[in-house]
């Protein structure tokens, strides 16, 4: 009979690249853009978790070296060049003390307040830059889903449309439309739910590198008050 | 984009390639989920079906050979019937006189007796009184149309038999192409719509394709609430036939399908 006749075959056609070439192009161009967000969304997790692991290591290591450095010119001099958050913020302290303190009268209060700005603003911008990539997961996340179910629906519509079409609703009809609409949003639920994981896990490493960072200039913000009282 | 987040591109493109290359190896490889273990065959639910001849059928069998009547015992007391003909012709089988007249061939161990044979030669000779045996009936009537139909028909005609189907095998039939009418089917629905039974008549041909487009014959338990519904139920009739068509019917049967009319209505659809 050919009803089993087709079974066999739609049964053989239900690998993804075969749903893919047998969609309609609107599906089609659903089914890709899915895809790209999915890829884009992996690129932006795996190149986020590289990134965080060496962040993370070099603040560990600059930490060591701060906590056991004695003069702070000479540290300096060694760690200026480094690109990590936590250098950064430390030059941004040690350019602001050298300025404040290069006059002849120096204003202590307001040394300490500029200071604290311009590490903080350095802190801010150096978490801007780490969390930069992290509202395409957000968004992929958000929305991934919702462009999936639109192909799915866009699908079902045309394989209402050729089981009218046909006269006939059998199985075999109805099968591969459906099928083929449902793929786009396994698509979109593949690229939204690693996205929205990635999101929630980076935005709290994300604050926990500004917890961090924000500990060590406070931290070195005592120190330098504590030498602006020495030095006056 | 710095060096990690091209590592991080690179290492995600390559993932979903493999993944979804992966993918469809594996439902390549995969065994068919319908697949069935065994072959469905076709049924059909014509089993009662058997064709009934309308002829009689001549009888192709070599008619069985003739036993011989067995002998009874020789009761002389009762007289002998008058034979109301002149020369009753002896049966030539029940006697075996004896038969001089056939030379012994040039056999080297000449035989002094001819088979049965030899007994025409004696019809020949002119027998005033045949001797006449006491036969005791044995209740076979074989050999009552001796001379009849001892040999097969000597008809010269060579065309099937004319056959044709008993009512219960055309109602079968109808059954079948009534079952193979029903997944097609579909009447309007409405008010009175399920008192309305069309009539059709269709043609196949032997393949079971239809040859020409069904005719409805009449529709009949209009009302005047489903009047509006009678175009369309013969429509859909006419749809349903051309559907379901090409029928699987048995073909040696071909005669009893070739013509039939068939009525759609409510009850079929259910």
């Amino acid at each position: 009979m050919d009803v089993f006749a087709n079974l066999n075959t739609e049964a053989a056609t239900l690998s993804p690249v075969a749903l893919f070439l047998q969609a309609d192009w609107v599906v089609k161009g659903v089914m890709i853009g899915l895809l790209l967000a999915s890829i884009w969304t992996w690129a932006i997790i795996i190149g986020f978790a590289l990134r965080m692991g060496k962040t993370r290591r070099r603040i560990d290591q600059f930490e060591d070296e701060y906590r056991d450095a004695d003069d702070m010119d000479e540290f300096h001099r060694r760690v200026a060049g480094r690109d990590t958050p936590i250098a950064r913020v430390f030059s941004a302290g040690v350019t602001e003390w050298r300025r404040s303190t290069s006059g002849k009268g120096i204003d202590r209060e307001g040394t300490r307040e500029r200071l604290a700005t311009a590490m903080g603003a350095t802190v801010a911008a150096e978490v801007d830059k780490l969390a930069d990539r992290l509202n395409w997961l957000a968004t992929i996340g958000a929305v991934a889903p919702f462009v999936g179910l639109f192909g799915t629906v866009w699908g079902i519509m045309r394989s209402f449309t050729s089981i009218a079409a046909e006269q006939n609703s059998s199985l075999a009809v109805v099968a591969p439309g459906i099928a083929e609409a449902l793929f786009a949003t396994a698509i979109g639920l593949f690229a939204a739910i690693p996205a929205v994981i990635a999101y929630n896990r980076f935005s709290h490493r994300v604050n926990k590198v500004e917890a961090r960072l924000n500990r060590f200039a406070d931290g070195f913000h005592a120190t330098l008050s504590r030498r602006l009282e020495n030095e006056g | 984009m710095d060096s990690s987040e091209g590592t991080g591109l690179g290492v995600a493109v390559l993932g979903h390639v493999l993944l979804f290359g992966g993918l469809s190896l594996g439902f390549l490889a995969t065994p068919n989920p319908v697949s069935f273990e065994q072959q469905p065959i076709e049924v059909s639910l014509t089993d009662d079906v058997a064709l009934v001849s309308a002829s009689q059928v001549p009888d192709a069998e070599v008619p069985a050979a003739r036993l011989a009547e067995e002998e009874g015992p020789v009761e002389h007391a009762v007289p002998e019937p008058v034979e109301s003909e002149p020369e009753p012709v002896p049966k030539p089988r029940t006697e075996q006189p004896p038969a001089p007249t056939r030379a012994p061939t040039t056999r080297p161990q000449p035989q002094p007796t001819q088979p049965p044979r030899a007994a025409e030669t004696t019809r020949r000779q002119p027998q005033q009184q045949p001797t006449r045996r006491d036969v005791r009936p044995t209740g076979r009537l074989d050999g009552l149309d001796v001379g009849r139909s001892d040999t097969a028909s000597q008809s010269r005609s060579n065309t099937a038999p004319a056959a044709t189907l008993g009512d219960r095998e055309v109602a079968s039939l109808i059954a079948e192409i009534r079952r193979q009418l029903k997944p097609h089917w579909s009447p309007p629905t409405g008010a009175d719509a399920d008192k309305l039974v069309t009539f059709l008549r269709v043609r196949l041909n032997r393949d079971g394709t239809i040859a020409s487009r069904p005719v409805v014959i009449r529709t009949t338990g209009q009302t005047a609430s489903n009047r509006g519904q009678v175009s369309l139920h013969q429509e859909r009739a006419i749809r349903a036939v051309e559907l379901a068509a090409p029928f699987r019917l048995p073909d040696q049967f071909y005669d009893a399908w070739k013509d039939f009319d068939i009525s759609l209505d409510q009850r079929l659809a259910l």
